[in-house]
Parts: C-alpha cells; structure tokens; sequence
C-alpha cells in the first residue's frame, strides 16, 4: 500500500541498453500489469524494483523515497528459483517470518508457516517436502505463500505462472487476486510481469505495455476501480475484447519493427 | 533392492580374493617373496589383529584432530575467500603453487617446525586434507546460483543467517565431495606421517613390516586399513547424503 514513481528510468548490460526513460506513476494499492514481449525487458524492470540492479540513469521513489537495494518493503516471487531448495516448504516460509516478524519464536514460526501454506491451499502432506519434490504449481503456491506472508506493501512478481499449464495457472491467477483484495484498506501496490495479453487483462487495474531495443513503456491503460478482477473479468466488460485485439495489436507492431538475430532482436535495416 | 546392491559388493570381493588367490596360493604366477599368499595373509592378520586393533586408536588420534581441522579452516576460509571476489583473485595463484607442493616433502620442515613429532604428524595429514576441501569449498561457493543469494537479498537474510541457511547448503554437495577426497588423501599420508610421529598405528605397522620385507604382514596391515576406509567411507555417505538430500539426486 505505497505509491511508485518510476522516473526517467534507464539501464544498461555493458553498453547495451536495455531500458530507456521509462515513466510510471503507480498510485498505492494498484495492480500493475507489466507486459511485453520476450526479451523486451520486463524482467530487467522488476530487478530494478526490487532494488536487484542498480538503473543507469533515473530514479525509482517509493512514497518519495528513492530505494536503495532489496528489502522486505518489496516482496518478490520469481517463476522459479525462487524459493530455497534445501529447505522443506513450511521451512521456507518460516525463514521469511523470522526475517519479518523477529519476536515470533521457532515454534511460532512453524505454526505460522503451516497457517499460511494452508492459506493458498498446499496439501498439508506436502508442508515438509522439498520445493523439487513438488509440482510447479506446488511450489508457485508456496512462493505466494512465502510472499504473502511477510506482508510487503509492494508485491513484485516475474511471469510467476509462465511454466505452468492452463487450468493451473488460472487457478493460481484467482488465488492471488483473492490474496491481494483480502484487506482492502491495505492492498498491496502489485507489479505483475507477463507477456500474455489475457493473463494481464484478467489481474490487472494498471496496464503497461512495453516496447522493444530499448525497453519502453509504449502505452499504458488504466482500468477504473470497479474493474472485475480475475475469471468473471471478460464478462464483467466486454469492451475488453476490443482492447485485447488493441494491446495484441501495438505488441505485434512492437515486434515486427524488428527481427529476429540469433535469438535476440535486432531494428530492420530498413527502417 | 539393498540386497542386490550388497550381492555385488560381496560378489567382487570374493572375486579378488579368489583371483588372488589363484595368482598365488593356487598356480604360483606371481613371486611369492613380494605376493604373500592368503594361506600365509592369514595366520598374520589373525596374529596381529590385537597389534592392529592398538593401531587403529593410535591413528584416529592423528587422524580425527587433523581432519577436524581441515574441515572447519578449509571450509571457513574457502566460504570467506569464495564470497569476495578482490580477495580470490588476490591469494588463487598462491593457493595454487602451495596446494600443487607435495605434503611428504614438507615433512622434514613440519618436524623443524613444530615442537614436537606428534604436531608435526597432525599438520603433515591436515595439510592434505586442507587443499581439497579449501579448493571444493571456494568452487562450491562461487558457483552458487545467484537467484538463490537475490532471492536471500529480498528477504534480508544476511550475516550469520546467510552463511549457514544458504551459502553453505546450497555450496554443500561441491563442499562434501572435496570433503569425502580430504578423506582418502588423510589414510594415504597416515602412512607417512607415523614413519616419523609415532611407534605404533595402522600406518606405522605397514611401515615397519615393510621395512622388514615381511609383506604377508603389510598386505595384513593394507587389508586392515581398507577395510577401516571402507567403513568410514560409508558412514561419510551416510552423512553426506542425509545432507544433500534435496539435491533428490539418492
Ligand atoms: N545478465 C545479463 N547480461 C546481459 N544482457 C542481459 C542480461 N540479462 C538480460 N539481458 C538482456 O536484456 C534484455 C532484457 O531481458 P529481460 O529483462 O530478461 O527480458 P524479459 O523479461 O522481458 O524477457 C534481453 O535482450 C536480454 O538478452
Ligand atoms: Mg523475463
């Protein structure tokens, strides 16, 4: 629940840009839809969120303050990676609450963690098993879990449902929706990177699309308070088809200004 | 299953002692003077056990100090060395030059050095053990993946936390392998370190019967050492795949 300013933000590999002048303005409480193609940049812009990179030029400001490294004030949930794979699950998530909340005490802690797997649902058979020995949507279960359960009032999550197959994905897609409108006087300011157009327009109050070589922001879309969130989005207003068939559109446009060159992209030379 | 595995492990062995037995006892191929027969092997190992039984104590109080020691500086140093960068880079080469001296060549310096031979003799076999595990800890570290030290970074997890819930389980399979060889490397230089620190030890047996060319005795002395190195080693398996269990690897 704390506003983002992202300001003239640039940053570079060596000496290739990456990110170039992106602007947002993110009021407290919105969820941010960060969306792109593959290579685009988003990743690269969720690092700098979270205070994982250093920008080359510009600021990020949190409530005016500019951030300075990774911290508890922005939890993060990667698409995999994530959580710590020689820990049992409830061990995962009890090592972030030692970190959050340093009065708990070990037994506590446990106590706590199993709560909070129980909340998104983890079957309570699979709390001592290592993050390999569950599926993929076991374990982004627990990374939201383990996110959650610090209570960061800014959420940054990198494509955190990409690996995983349709029905899973759109269930995790409603559990974090629900998560996240659970206490509404504190609803976290949420940046969600994916590069499926239906998957932002489901979660998002905030749309920014991102262009290519550099990354930019090449159009922004706010939706009003009142957007239905999650599976009854589409229903809840059916101008969405027209703005998927835009968004579609301006990525496509985005990505056929370049080319594809040895797996990465390159500007046509014609242009 | 476990039987199975186990069936092979005895098949093998009766093979090498039926094979040797047939290259010695049985057709007389290999000089008997050198290759002491089973029939002869026998009688010594029984006759020794008692000797060997003492050397075994005397030994571990070489051994359990020295590798101790090797354990906790070569991974304490490895973990600070693999963590900072300016620093690799600084003591690698010298790491390098000194970890390639041979230890027996050392010897002579260790018992100048130190005060008195039983030291000399801890410091001989912590120094072989101290290389491998220093080398595989610095690799273990370095080659951690970074997501797990971001993802350690996002949740504030620094210090003390750090080092012991994520540098070192995620370097620990690299770190126990370099471990598990500091362990062989350990009953290799028992043998020299007891020529000089010691009257009585698994290594020093093999010693002095050697030096009376008595190898139905040395050959007694290598089987006992064996098969103590069999067993430590498969306790250290047990340990180390209790640690790694995550790895899922079995
Ligand atoms: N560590 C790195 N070093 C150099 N280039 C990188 C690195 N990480 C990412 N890049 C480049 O930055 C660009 C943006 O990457 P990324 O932010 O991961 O894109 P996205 O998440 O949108 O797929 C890509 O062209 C990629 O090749
Ligand atoms: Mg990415």
């Amino acid at each position: 629940m704390l506003n983002v300013a992202v300001a003239n933000l640039s940053f570079a590999y060596d000496e290739t840009p990456i990110l170039a002048g992106v602007d947002m303005q993110v009021e407290a409480g919105s969820f941010v839809c960060l969306l792109g193609q593959s290579g685009c940049g988003k990743s690269t812009l969720l690092r700098l969120l979270a205070g994982l990179e250093k920008p080359s030029a510009g600021q990020i400001r949190v409530e005016g303050r500019p951030i300075a490294g990774p911290g508890l004030e922005r939890g993060v949930v990667f698409q995999d990676y994530g959580l710590f794979p020689w820990m049992s699950a409830s061990e995962n998530i009890a090592i972030a609450l030692k970190q959050k909340f340093k009065t708990l005490n070990a037994a506590e802690r446990r106590a706590l963690a199993r709560e909070r797997l129980a909340e998104v649902e983890l079957p309570s058979a699979s709390f001592d098993k290592f993050p390999g020995q569950l599926s993929g949507g076991m374990r982004q279960r627990c990374a939201i879990a383990r996110a959650f359960a610090i209570d960061p009032p800014i959420l940054l999550m990198d494509e955190p449902f990409a690996a995983l197959d349709a029905v899973t994905r759109a269930r995790l897609q409603e559990l974090v929706i629900a998560l996240w409108r659970k206490d509404a006087r504190r609803r976290k300011t949420v940046f969600f990177v994916t590069h499926d157009v239906d998957e932002a327009l489901t979660l998002a109050t905030d749309i920014y699309v991102l262009g290519q070589s550099p990354g930019r922001i090449v159009h922004r879309h706010s939706f009003g308070r009142d957007k239905v969130l999650g599976r009854d989005a589409f229903r809840g207003d059916p101008g969405l088809f027209a703005l998927r068939s835009q968004l579609i559109g301006i990525i496509n446009e985005e990505v056929s200004a370049f080319r594809i060159l040895d797996g990465g992209l390159a500007r046509e030379a014609a242009e | 299953m476990k039987i199975a595995k186990n069936l092979g492990v005895w098949l093998i062995g009766f093979g090498l002692v039926g094979g040797y037995w047939l290259l010695t006892d049985g057709l007389h191929v290999l000089d008997p003077f050198l290759f002491a027969g089973p029939s002869r092997i026998s009688p010594a190992f029984m006759k020794s056990l008692g000797k060997l039984g003492e050397g075994f104590v005397s030994s571990l109080a070489l051994l359990a100090p020295a590798y101790a020691l090797a354990v906790m500086l070569g991974i304490g140093f490895g973990v600070l060395i693999g963590l900072a960068a300016p620093l690799r880079r600084i003591v690698t080469p010298y790491i390098n030059a000194f970890s390639a001296v041979p230890v027996t060549l050392l010897t002579p310096f260790a018992i100048h050095i130190f005060s008195s031979f039983y030291t000399a003799s801890v410091f001989v076999i912590f120094l072989g053990a101290f290389w491998p595990i220093l080398g595989s800890t610095i690799a273990g570290v370095t080659t951690i993946d970074r997501r797990y030290l971001e993802s350690a970074a996002t949740l504030e997890i620094g210090g003390v936390e750090k080092m012991f819930r994520v540098v070192l389980p995620a370097a620990a399979p690299t770190i126990l392998a370099g471990c598990s060889i500091a362990l062989k490397f350990a009953f290799i230089l028992l043998t020299v370190a007891e020529m000089f620190g010691t009257t009585s030890g698994m290594g020093y047996f093999v010693q002095y019967y050697s030096d009376f060319a008595k190898f139905d005795f040395v050959i007694a002395g290598f089987l006992f050492m064996a098969a103590i190195l069999m067993a430590v080693m498969a306790l250290f398996e047990t340990f180390r795949r209790r640690m790694v269990a995550w790895t899922l690897n079995g």
